[in-house]
């Protein structure tokens, strides 16, 4: 009895940590599962086009890959961005977008000054020095918030 | 002809100096000690050595000394689009410190209008209409006040040219690596979010770094 009782503690544990695996790994396919609403420049033809109503765009832009994202209403995305530049080397940003707006989760870049830079929301943006921009130079990435009327003005024009 | 060998010499100075000095601004954490983080930002202290070139030899010399800082510091610390950024930032420089040499009146009249005007036009994107229209008017003040002042003193001392050169470099280099970096990223909106911090920024360390060439030229001349 007092044997059993030593090793309560330890499956405690181990079941504990399943558990967690468990959950965290059905996050992942959560995450995963649900489709990116990335809409790249080349089909993006009208304004209408852009996406579904949304109170914010994100404009991504990179050597690889450019284009629009919108703001989620209610639950934040991650967007991963994973390119081979000019020069050959791989390199990865993963975007997290809320719903007020959109900051650098990760960036394989060596300065992580894309990181620093926090979040870009219409409400702050005023405040910020960069504006409505979030730059990362050395993986050679830049997103700029705007709102639906601006997204509206740049197809008129 | 060949050389002189007091040339030689000093550009083997200024070159090690180059180097130096990029590391330090390097090391220098200065984009994260400003809040919201400029990406890229430093403070140039490897460029100011162009500017001793500047002044000391012939633009032949002083275009082999930017390509040996752009080539060698770029492939020792940096990327291949570090280098195209240095290079372009170091072209633009040279151009207009080698044109401005001549006449540091009318450079430093232009790099400190331009400067103001940036400030003036982050200032104004950020505030109510009522706050712009007292920006527009203070800054309108502050730019005619450092005019006169830019022209009292270079009328008085002639040496503190350099600084207007300097200035003028600081802020040629900024616009020659937000262009570049406005095609590698393919984002011209760089050139209105991130150009107007850079040149105010870049300006106000230009003036500095200015300050402390004439006393480090004073010094070189006499080796």
């Amino acid at each position: 009895m007092p044997a059993r009782m030593k090793s309560l503690p330890l499956v405690c544990l181990l079941l504990c940590t399943l558990f967690l695996t468990a959950v965290s790994l059905a996050d992942a396919a959560e995450a995963t599962s649900t489709p990116l609403p990335f809409v790249s420049l080349e089909e993006a033809d009208s304004a209408e086009a852009v996406v579904a109503p949304a109170t914010g765009y994100i404009l991504v832009t990179s050597p690889t890959l450019s284009g629009w994202l919108p703001l989620p209403e209610s639950e934040d995305y991650l967007f991963p961005l994973n390119q081979t530049l000019p020069d050959g080397s791989q390199v990865e940003n993963i975007l997290h977008v809320t719903p007020e707006g959109v900051y650098m989760e990760s960036s394989s870049c060596e300065n992580q000054d894309c990181i620093h830079q926090g979040t870009v929301t219409l409400e702050n943006r005023n405040d910020r020095i960069l504006y409505n921009m979030i730059i990362c130079l050395p993986n050679q990435v830049t997103l700029q918030l705007f709102t639906p009327e601006e997204v509206l003005q740049m197809y008129l024009r | 002809m060949k050389p002189a060998v007091k040339t030689v010499a000093q550009f083997g100075l200024l070159v090690a100096l180059t180097l130096v000095l990029g590391l330090f601004d390097r090391a220098l954490p200065l984009s994260a000690l400003l809040s919201g983080g400029v990406p890229g930002l430093k403070l140039g202290l490897a460029n100011t050595v162009l500017l001793y070139a500047v002044f000391l030899w012939d633009w032949r010399a002083s275009v082999l000394l930017m390509l040996a800082k752009v080539l060698l510091s770029g492939f020792l610390f940096g990327s291949l689009s570090a280098i195209l950024y240095s290079l372009s930032g170091g072209v633009f420089s040279l151009l207009v410190m080698l044109l401005s040499r001549k006449n540091p009146k009318a450079a430093a009249l232009t790099a400190s209008v331009l400067a103001f005007l940036s400030v003036g036009f982050l200032l104004w994107r950020n505030s109510t209409p009522r706050g712009q229209m007292l920006i527009c008017i203070l800054l309108i003040a502050l730019a005619a006040l450092a005019a006169l002042i830019l022209f009292l003193l270079l009328r008085r001392h002639p040496d503190w040219g350099i600084v207007g050169v300097s200035l003028a470099g600081a802020v040629a280099h900024n616009l020659g690596q937000i262009l570049m970096a406005s095609q590698v990223l393919h984002s011209p909106a760089l050139l209105y979010t991130y150009l107007p911090v850079l040149v105010g920024l870049g300006a106000a360390v230009g003036c500095l770094t200015g300050i402390v060439a004439r006393r480090v030229l004073r010094a070189l001349k006499q080796l």
